[in-house]
């Protein structure tokens, strides 16, 4: 008995090191609070309860009656997603709150209809709505890095002070918020970019505005995605706002099977990768061989997606179970044959956002604006700041210099140069949104830069492929000979990988399968070589990725960079390969879960829809039986202490 | 579908997990040699409520209490008989570093350097804890530079940059491959690199906020080498000021060529001839250095394969006067019982016995294997033989007369590991500290060797005052 004491106590109290996880039976049992508190909603008998008891004849009650069923619905989930939120991040539940008033109200006031003397006015509304949304953001996200940043270009010793936490402690006469450090609110990222696709989709009357704040606020606090995505864009989701619930029994098999799919990415895959090799190698990369550097790579490439895809499984099945449906976010990113198309399939509804608001609004591939130019200049200031290098400071002036006399001596590409400016800018504030430190930014622009090499290299033919990419091997060749340094030799493999690459598709594998019926297959291994190809470019970026995670926002440049270079020293540095069986032998578990990972990712898509459809159709008694089955084998894979998801931190 | 229903098959599954969590026995069951296990009804319930929390306790006493005797002797004796500083003096000797104190005032007042060599394992590689221990000496004595360093440095330091070009052969004491060169010709790092024609070392001061200041410059360095009676010469050149010169070995065996400049902050160094490289010294001010000797996989047994008479005047070359040795951790996964960790402890024993034969004059200090962990149904705890470990090693480490300093209960004792890691203090792997936890515990030994010093300055001025 004390012990349900104990249980129900912690799920009704905020505890800032055990919020409410996917993952843990807590979050089962308030999602079954949830639905039995939808269903007495929906219960003829429960009003007729309220009714006989004369509870619904107060003001309240009758306030209450006077409402659409559907918004009761979206009011009740509204509070329960404020709950969920203040069980995350505590009196943050707040800003939350400030954020939707502040989106709501902005988006009432711009509904009016068209002219002229009130476009200006819903103009300056829709730009007060993105400036507060963005302040906010960057207030919470990236305080640290701006300081850092002054710090570096003008050699002061500045500290973030947290304002609010000042005020907060003036008005309650004690000291009750530490002053000296800013906490980011979990999922700020998401519901802020939220709220501003709201604004903007309502000043671009795509959308109505929401009448009634309570369908508002469950809107922007929908739990299921509210700290980690997808990112609900206002035109999908609104409409459903106003059905009433409707879910078929195949809907119902579909959702469960995304929850377990979920469930055993992030556990079976995500937390074991994680815990058994790819932290410890990221926490301390020079106490591993080159080997195990490398490898946590690309199991961190596996890691990450079954951590994010894994949540947003679980965020699809749990939304689609209270008759919401989210949007796709990940269509198996692996099988993409390059950068743009791996971005096409990653994190979809952040892409198709950068896309909408971003990239579009910057002038998208007609025309660059001035911003476009602010924003590349400007990051490419930001990198020379914090790198303090001269080489660096010469290759950010002569980037500039080359930029601007592209722009003046090639009219004729001026467009496709535009293009590509703002493709740039896109990755690289892409990359900044993910978090605020030196690391992410020079992974959104390795990102920017694999889509604009692919970008052209499309366009060019067998010879000019093979002759690039042999130049650009001897010149990483020549460079190591000269400055000998582990990121050339990196650099020397990987042109080499791609040369070798590209040399054998045009002078072995095509004559070889020129004959009928083998172009198929020629196509076939052209395809597996290009996804190999984009795998292994994607897992290195991510190394700048996983190096600037988890990490104290004070800290993250100089912590970041400095794992990013002791990883890079080691994969590029002397290997002795005498360890590599051994390695292999030690993380044998992990290398066999992470190739099996792989494989069933990398199954066809038929074939991942034969079999979900095959769980749709399974009895509701098997199905309960497969969740405890799947549960067990998931228990089985959990360590001491269940991981929080990688993107909470975005 | 109704949503009454979504409901219905929720409480089944529940019911049916439930079922399995209160039938499923507390210890798993074991099939085909692997063992399965399923939560318990309470686990579930009361969650975290069962986690034990640990952390490293600051000394807490009656304040008023403290100010009446904060100045004097007894206060540091306090703190330091105090549980929470986890330091064992052997018979109680609370001079006991008393004599390395005054060798090192002795050399701030002389001009010169006295140096404490930090051996240890894995767990200080990267100058881990070293530099914790470094900052706070160096800024409680006097002294300054990163201190001795090998000529290539495998595992990049946080404190330094170096860059080695050539052919030079390593030879150590500890890991895999084993070289045997002249026999025991392994010098103070136990680990020596051959330069047989020509070699390039380049050392660099990092220039990071993090870094202390007192690492950020040199103004001395120094090559430690046994030429065996072959030719060698250096050439160092200043890259901040483009200055270079030329020195050349004068002495057959063990010697030392040195270099002073004025706040330099990047060397290159040319190495040409034939002679083992023992170590290059870089220095600043007068005062302590402390050198990281980082020995992966090490669990410190080797120093008696280091030919004595080499290693005394290497000693004495360079001015040794404090030897810290942390190990243990390596030993660890292999102790299968107490034989086990009585052969261990024996095989200290004769390191420290050696070691003292050596340069008896030396003060030493051993620090114990910090917590680890291990995986036992599911659940981390410690290893099984740690506690015991550091027990007999504190009563061997003590009964030869040395210091012993317990890393294991300065963390928290048993099963702390694995807070430390829940703390980001500790690696995933449940056996290293992640850099800040090396902060919080170098800081720690730091905050030891603090308190030491303090009390060796009463003991001075009392002494002083009586005469």
């Amino acid at each position: 008995m004390r012990d349900i004491f104990v249980f129900l106590g912690d799920l009704f109290s905020f505890d800032q090191e055990h919020p409410l996880l996917f993952v843990q039976f807590n979050f089962w049992f308030f999602l079954l609070l949830v639905i039995a508190g939808l269903c007495l909603m929906q219960s003829r008998k429960f009003r007729l309860f309220l009714k006989n008891k004369g509870l619904m004849d107060n003001r309240f009650g009758r306030y209450l009656r006077r409402l659409p069923k559907v918004t009761l619905r979206n009011g009740y989930l509204f509070l329960v997603s404020l709950f969920f939120y203040y069980k995350t991040s505590g009196l943050f539940v707040m800003l939350l709150v400030f954020s939707t008033i502040l989106g709501y109200y902005l988006g009432k006031s711009m509904n009016s209809v068209y002219k002229k003397k009130t476009e200006r006015r819903r103009k300056m509304l829709a730009t007060v709505g993105v400036v507060v949304n963005l302040l906010v953001l960057a207030y919470f996200k990236y305080a640290y890095f701006f300081t850092d940043v002054y710090n570096n270009m003008f050699d002061s010793d500045l500290h973030v002070v947290n304002h609010l936490a000042k005020f907060a402690n003036h008005f309650t006469a004690t000291p009750r918020f530490d002053v000296d450090t800013i906490l980011l609110p979990v999922g700020i990222s998401f519901f802020t970019f939220q709220n501003i696709s709201y604004i903007v989709d309502v000043y671009k009357r795509r959308i109505a505005c929401v009448e009634n704040i309570l369908d508002f606020g469950f809107y922007t606090t929908f739990f299921p995605q509210l700290v980690a995505g997808p990112i609900v864009r206002a035109d999908q989701f609104v409409p459903q706002l106003y059905r009433s619930f409707f879910l078929s029994r195949r809907q119902f098999g579909l959702a469960v099977f995304w929850i377990l799919n979920g469930l055993m990415k992030k556990i079976v895959l995500s937390d074991y990768l994680s815990v058994n090799f790819v932290d410890r190698v990221f926490e301390l990369p020079t106490m591993y061989t080159g080997f195990e550097n490398l490898m946590a790579l690309f199991v961190y490439s596996l890691q990450v997606y079954a951590d994010f895809s894994g949540y947003t499984d679980i965020a699809i099945g749990v939304a689609m179970l209270m008759g919401f449906y989210l949007p796709q976010n990940f269509n198996s990113p692996y099988k993409a044959t390059n950068t743009a198309g791996f971005w096409k399939r990653w994190h979809m509804s952040l892409s198709n956002w950068l896309k909408d608001y971003l990239y579009i609004s910057l002038g998208g591939n007609r025309k660059a604006t001035w911003v476009s130019y602010f924003i590349l200049v400007g990051m490419m200031l930001i990198v020379a700041a914090m790198a303090r290098k001269v080489w660096v400071t010469t290759a950010v002036v002569i980037a500039i210099i080359a930029l601007v006399a592209i722009y003046c001596f090639f009219p004729l590409h001026r467009r496709e140069f535009q293009t590509n400016v703002n493709n740039m800018d896109t990755m690289l504030l892409g990359g900044l949104w993910h978090g605020a430190s030196f690391n992410f930014i020079t992974w959104g622009a390795l990102n920017g830069f694999g889509i604009l090499i692919y970008k052209w290299w499309k366009g060019k033919g067998k010879r000019i492929r093979v002759v690039t990419t042999q130049i650009l091997f001897i010149v990483f060749m020549l460079a190591d000979l000269i400055w000998p340094a582990p990121a050339l030799k990196l650099g020397v493999v990987w042109s080499g990988f791609i040369f070798v690459g590209t040399a054998l598709r045009y002078f072995v594998v095509e004559p070889l399968c020129s004959g009928y019926g083998r172009v198929r297959l020629a196509k076939k291994i052209e395809q597996c070589w290009n996804i190999l190809q984009t795998f292994v470019f994607i897992s290195f970026t991510r190394l700048f990725f996983r190096s600037g995670s988890n990490l104290d926002p004070s800290e993250a440049n100089y912590e970041a960079w400095q794992t990013a270079k002791a990883m890079v020293n080691q994969i590029g540095g002397v290997w002795d390969w005498s360890v590599v069986p051994q390695v292999c032998s030690l993380y044998s578990g992990v290398f066999i879960v992470f190739v099996l990972g792989m494989i069933v990712h990398w199954l066809p898509d038929n074939w991942k829809r034969r079999y979900r459809l095959w769980f749709t159709r399974m009895p509701m008694w098997l199905l309960s039986i497969i969740v405890v089955a799947v549960v067990f084998v998931a228990y089985q894979f959990t360590t001491s202490g269940l991981l929080p998801f990688i993107y909470f931190q975005f | 579908m109704k949503i009454t229903k979504i409901l219905k098959f929720f409480l089944l599954c529940l019911s049916l997990l439930a079922i399995l969590a209160i039938t499923f026995p507390d210890k798993g069951v074991t099939v085909a040699g692997k063992g399965l296990r399923f939560a318990t009804l309470h686990k579930v319930l009361t969650g975290h409520h069962g986690e034990k929390t640990t952390e490293v306790v600051a000394p807490k006493m009656d304040a008023e209490e403290l100010r009446n005797i904060e100045d004097s002797i007894e206060y540091y004796r306090m703190l330091l008989a105090s549980e929470t500083s986890h330091l064992w003096l052997p018979k109680s000797d609370y001079g006991y570093f008393d004599r390395f104190f005054a060798a090192a005032t002795e050399a701030v007042e002389k001009g010169t350097m006295v140096r404490v060599l930090h051996y240890g394992d894995s767990q200080i590689e990267m100058d881990r804890m070293s530099c914790c221990l470094r900052d706070t000496l160096q800024r409680l004595i006097g002294g300054g530079g990163i201190g001795m360093v090998p000529l290539n440095q495998t595992v990049n330091s946080m404190s330094f940059v170096q860059k080695y070009e050539g052919a030079a052969a390593c030879v150590s004491t500890w890991g895999g491959k084993q070289q045997t060169v002249t026999k025991g010709s392994y010098g103070p790092m136990l680990r020596s690199w051959h330069v047989d024609g020509k070699a390039t070392a380049t050392l660099r001061c990092v220039t990071s906020k993090s870094a202390s200041q007192r690492v950020k410059r040199f103004s001395n360095v120094k090559v430690l080498y046994n030429n065996h009676g072959r030719k060698l010469s250096v050439v160092v050149s200043r890259l901040d000021e483009g200055t270079s010169s030329r020195k050349e070995a004068s002495r057959e065996g063990v010697g030392m060529l040195e270099w002073t400049m004025d706040s330099a902050t990047a060397v290159r160094m040319e190495i040409s001839g034939d002679a083992d490289i023992f170590g290059i010294l870089v220095d600043d001010g007068n005062g302590v250095a402390v050198d990281n000797i980082a020995m992966r996989g090490s669990s410190g047994t080797k120093f008696t394969a280091v030919d004595s008479v080499e290693l005394a005047n290497c000693y004495k070359m360079i001015n040794v006067g404090m030897v810290v040795l942390q190990f243990g951790g390596n030993a660890v996964p292999g102790l299968n019982g107490e034989r086990t960790v009585d052969m261990y402890c024996d095989k200290i024993k004769r390191q420290i016995e050696y070691l003292k034969r050596v340069s008896p004059k030396v003060t030493i200090l051993f620090v114990g294997p910090s917590d680890m962990s291990t995986k036992v149904g599911g659940e981390y705890s410690s290893y099984p033989w740690l506690r015991l470990l550091d027990e007999k090693l504190r009563t061997t480490v003590l009964s030869q007369g040395v210091a012993y300093w317990s890393m294991f209960d300065a963390m928290g004792g048993d099963g702390s590991m694995v807070d430390w890691v829940a703390a980001g203090k500790a690696g995933k792997d449940y056996v290293h500290f992640t850099p800040k936890g090396a902060a919080i515990m170098g800081g720690e030994l730091g905050r030891i060797m603090g308190i030491c010093y303090r009390h060796h300055l009463l003991m001075s001025h009392k002494n002083e005052i009586k005469r």
